[in-house]
């Protein structure tokens, strides 16, 4: 059984607009140890996804399906019950580490509380153990760095107080909402290379969403690409970047800057913009931008179907070679 | 410590502007303490004015006011004679800072938890019944709201003496600082509304989610100080308007307030009474922000640093 089960997720927010279907119908798992990455552009419902899945949904929105850790529905749970949940057997970490610290308390203050909210230690002992987790993301000086407030940290270190602080109680899951996007590509490598080496040490199931497929290939074991608030493809990571089989996938690997490329050539990119959530075409979100688009695209979405039988799997009617479609600048 | 000694010294020139702007202004105007309705004989005008040394060249009244009040005496009243500055505002200072206490107070107790409540219960009835009172409570000015308290309460319900101070009896405090203080309540509730509904909102109070972090730590640990930010920087100013009494409830209740030796010295061209009260509200404005930017950095880390 998969640590995580996500099946059938869909999220909406009620609006003035009316209802915006943020994520439709998600099926996805993830195993102990393993990383799934999860890639898309933004507005594609990928940090929606996940935050539906900690219970963080903003007010108006409301999720529906079934998410199962460890077998165990969490959906929708009361508050209370998350608040045994969050945080212990399950964190999360944020894109902007100099926004996600308090800046009005302590490092050790915020990570002790964790400990004594859902282990019932001392404040002593977990002060104990958040140095032993500062120092288990790498951080030196820990003992003297929990009396020192965020903004003394840099950006790289804020992200490691993060993660140590997620990972203060063992979660069995550990959601990274965009975790490196806002830090210096240097900083990018050290933090990716904790995160694997979290992994295999306390055997963590890492969800990692980003929109930035190098970091998907580093780390990652299998990825789930969204866009328009719906998975179009799902497979190991080296099938994925090997022989993906939607346009989409395409286009966002066509799109990644190649050192090998001549330097004449410009960087290509997907044409057109990314769907209104709100005003969803019918059919496949990517008909308009699809440079196979075919008259069914646009009357019916396809259904995410395993390809080759396995476990790769794809939301597309196009069974051509892939490969034509001509980047526009 | 260093910081707040800074502050105390940097106020001094403050002070010393404040000072010679308004004593030359004061006596720019038109007219003098003395010039009254009937022409008085010359000679009773002339010695009066060397009693007070105002046939002195104006720079050596200057000198002499600041050497006066440099000892800490704001001089004789002009107008009230025989009684100097210091003993008016000695009388006067501690029914206004009663009143305007109590009303601070006040706001403080019911406009803050309102506020935090109506942002906790975000578009529901705990929002929009509080939030619609407060709009009505800014709108409409004490001097509507003061008579209709007393006419309602004094007047016709006989529950509450309708004005006077009764020498600082409860009884007579209750009127004056309801009407002070319902404003201020008003305000209060919007400001940490607003504040605490902005706070709630940042990526700091969802990491505190995320660390499943029970409700009430959420707010009473991660998101009161930081909403409190806003509230301590319109408290500084406030305080001091609110404390140094409002003419309009001075007068409505005939309370023996400064608000009206300020009036009354203004009209009279009582320039030592006018010169007083003016340094008066100067170093207090001077304090109570003093005070909020040293609260300022007692409850923010970033503050206190730099």
């Amino acid at each position: 059984m998969a640590l995580l089960d996500v099946n059938d997720l869909c999220v909406r927010f009620a609006t003035d607009d009316g209802d915006v279907h943020a994520v439709n119908h998600v099926n996805v798992s993830v195993d102990r140890g393993q990383v799934l990455g999860v890639v898309g552009e933004s507005g594609s419902g990928k940090s929606q996804t996940w935050l539906s899945v900690m219970g963080l949904l903003a007010r108006n929105g409301q999720a529906s399906g079934s998410v199962k850790l460890d077998g165990e529905e969490i959906l929708n749970l009361s508050n209370r019950q998350l608040s045994r949940l969050r945080g212990a057997r399950m964190g999360m970490i944020f894109q902007d580490p100099m926004t996600a610290l308090n800046p009005f308390l302590t490092v050790g203050r915020q990570m002790s509380e964790v400990l004594q909210w859902h282990a019932g230690m001392s404040r002593r002992a977990a002060a104990k153990r958040a140095i032993e987790a500062l120092e288990a993301v790498h951080i030196t000086g820990a003992e003297r760095r929990l009396s020192m407030y965020p903004h003394e940290f840099s950006g790289g270190m804020r992200q490691r107080v993060m993660i140590a602080m997620a990972l203060l109680t063992d979660p069995q899951l550990l959601i990274c909402d965009e975790p490196t996007t806002a830090l210096d590509v240097t900083v990018q490598m050290q933090i990716l290379a904790l995160l694997d080496e979290l992994r295999q040490r306390f055997g963590t199931a890492i969800v990692l969403i980003t929109h930035d497929l190098g970091v998907v290939a580093q780390i990652a074991d299998r990825v789930t690409v969204m866009y328009g608030g719906r998975q179009i493809e799902q497979a190991e990571v080296h099938t994925l970047f090997d022989a993906y089989r939607h346009p989409y996938t395409e286009g966002l690997l066509g799109s990644v800057p190649r050192l090998d490329a001549p330097r004449t050539e410009r960087l290509p990119t997907i044409p057109g913009h990314p769907p209104n959530l709100a005003s969803m075409p019918a059919g496949c979100p990517f008909a308009p931008r699809c440079g196979y688009v075919m008259a069914r695209c646009r009357q019916a979405m396809p259904p995410l179907e395993a390809v080759d039988g396995g476990a790769h799997l794809r939301a597309c009617y196009y069974d051509g070679p892939l490969g034509k479609q001509e980047g526009v600048t | 410590m260093r910081f707040i000694l800074r502050r105390v010294l940097g106020a001094i020139p403050t002070l010393l502007i404040i000072i010679t702007l308004s004593f030359f202004m004061l006596r720019a105007a038109p007219g003098g303490p003395f010039t009254t309705q009937r022409a008085l004989p010359p000679q009773v005008k002339a010695n009066l004015e060397h009693m007070y040394h105002l046939d002195e060249p104006l720079w050596e009244q200057y000198g002499r006011y600041l050497g006066d009040i440099a000892s800490g005496d704001f001089g004789p009243s002009f107008v009230y004679r025989g009684t100097s500055v210091n003993d008016l505002i000695k009388q006067g200072l501690p029914v206004d800072a009663t009143i305007g206490g109590l009303a601070l107070l006040m706001a403080l107790l019911i406009g803050v938890p309102l506020g935090i409540v109506a942002a906790l219960r975000q578009n529901t009835a705990w929002d929009y019944a509080p939030m619609a009172g407060a709009m009505v409570g800014i709108s409409i000015p004490n001097f509507v709201v003061a008579p209709l308290l007393i006419l309602i309460l004094a007047v016709k319900l006989h529950w509450l003496p309708a004005g006077g101070w009764g020498d600082g009896h409860p009884w007579y405090l209750i009127l004056p600082v309801v009407s002070l203080g319902l404003p201020l309540i008003a305000y209060m509730a919007r400001l940490m509304r607003g504040s605490m509904v902005e706070v709630l909102n940042s990526p700091f109070i969802r990491t505190a989610r995320a660390k499943g972090l029970p409700e009430r730590t959420v707010i009473m640990r991660h998101a009161l100080r930081p909403a409190l930010m806003p509230l301590i920087s319109f408290l500084g100013p406030a305080a001091v308007t609110t404390l140094t009494g409002s003419i309009v409830i001075e007068q409505i209740f005939g309370l023996p307030g400064i608000g009206r030796f300020f009036v009354n010295g203004a009209l009279n061209r009582d320039y030592t009474l006018v010169m007083g009260v003016t340094i008066l509200y100067g170093m207090l404005i001077i304090a109570f922000n003093l005070l909020a930017d040293v609260l300022y950095g007692v409850l923010d880390p970033r503050v206190r640093l730099s």
